[in-house]
């Protein structure tokens, strides 16, 4: 078998020459073969969401599976679901119990998860973890982050991992 | 018809055309349907009263590190670590927090207790999250040049190696919220 393709014939001398393409398709294997391993090497595909600019680390472990909570600089949503809005990463106080500590409308969605995962995991016999996937843009203040966790602890939800772009 | 028992050596052409086209389509499909930024997972932990070990560990010293942001520096305030036990108070740089001393007075106290992970952080100023994210960074890694930090399992006698400082970074602000 003769790895080449056969070219054109000259048209003077009539002869015949092929084109090595063997390395060619060597290297397109060797390519798609890494590429196929590194998509499929992730635990948890987490899509990063529009319109954020997540902060960077230095370290941080595999994302696993659990609620995708994303604070944007005007809103936070709940599994790609719009919640609340806010203004400059700010939830008005209005949308908010507790002395402004809870966040009302995410509380009531966040407990529906929860009351549904456990009725769930009741039936499959997997344990309800209460894991949630914190995507935040950088600027949003520490404030509404205490916000969200605190609601998101009294839906029942107290393991949180903040999703970081790794330097 | 008349087969002959004599090889005969005969040119053949695969086409390989199809094949390459594929391998190009895929290629190009990969490519754009990759994300280059590797997302990775901080934890973040909130104060849950457990009465079970809370009786348990009544007996045994007490250890407990809190990091407190102030306006103008960084208080760091450990309780049975030894010799790094007390209240250290870090300044501010150029107005901004000290990490590097910030790091190299956490790094003291991890070599006093290196079975110790926790951290409770609290802010007294407002900061964005990507400082708090700076500061989870601080409190977690530890570098090669700090050395090497071990300790024995007392179940079963083995040296256990420690690469991190204090990775179990707890909000606990939160502590008085979350508890019930």
């Amino acid at each position: 078998m003769r790895a080449g393709i056969l070219g054109k014939k000259a048209r003077r001398g009539e002869q015949d020459f092929y084109l090595q393409i063997t390395s060619l398709i060597d290297t397109l294997v060797i390519i798609l073969v890494f590429m196929l391993m590194t998509i499929g090497s992730g635990s948890v595909n987490l899509e990063m969401a529009s319109n954020i600019k997540l902060p960077w680390s230095t370290q941080g472990a595999d994302l696993t599976q659990g609620l995708k909570l994303v604070a944007r600089m005007d809103g936070v949503s709940l599994e790609q679901e719009a919640i609340v809005p806010m203004k400059d990463g700010v939830i008005a106080h209005n949308l908010t119990s507790e002395d402004g500590k809870k966040v009302t409308v995410l509380f009531q969605k966040m407990l529906t998860k929860a009351q549904e995962s456990r009725k769930a995991a009741d039936k499959t016999g997997v344990k309800f973890e209460g894991k949630v996937l914190v995507q935040a843009d950088k600027a949003v203040p520490l404030k509404t982050i205490k916000q969200l966790l605190y609601t998101a602890a009294r839906a029942g939800y107290n393991d949180f991992k903040f999703a970081v772009v790794r330097q | 018809m008349f087969h002959s028992k004599k090889h005969v050596a005969h040119d053949f052409e695969l086409n390989l055309t199809p094949i390459i086209d594929c391998f190009v389509t895929l290629i190009c499909f990969l490519l754009l349907s990759t994300t280059y930024v590797n997302l990775v997972g901080l934890d973040a932990k909130v104060p849950i009263s457990v009465p079970a070990s809370s009786a348990k560990a009544d007996n045994e010293p007490k250890f407990k590190l809190e990091l407190v942001v102030k306006a103008n520096a960084i208080e760091l305030d450990a309780s049975g670590a030894g010799p790094a036990s007390g209240r250290k108070t870090i300044s501010n740089v150029a107005g901004k927090p000290d990490f590097v001393g910030l790091h190299a007075a956490l790094v003291k106290i991890k070599n006093e207790r290196p079975k110790e992970f926790s951290l409770y952080f609290t802010s007294q100023v407002e900061m964005d999250y990507e400082l708090l994210v700076r500061f989870m960074d601080t409190t977690r890694n530890l570098d090669a040049k700090d050395g090497v930090f071990a300790f024995t399992d007392e179940r079963n006698g083995h040296t256990v190696k420690v690469d991190t400082l204090f990775p179990d970074f707890v909000l606990a602000n939160l502590a008085a919220q979350t508890a019930k």
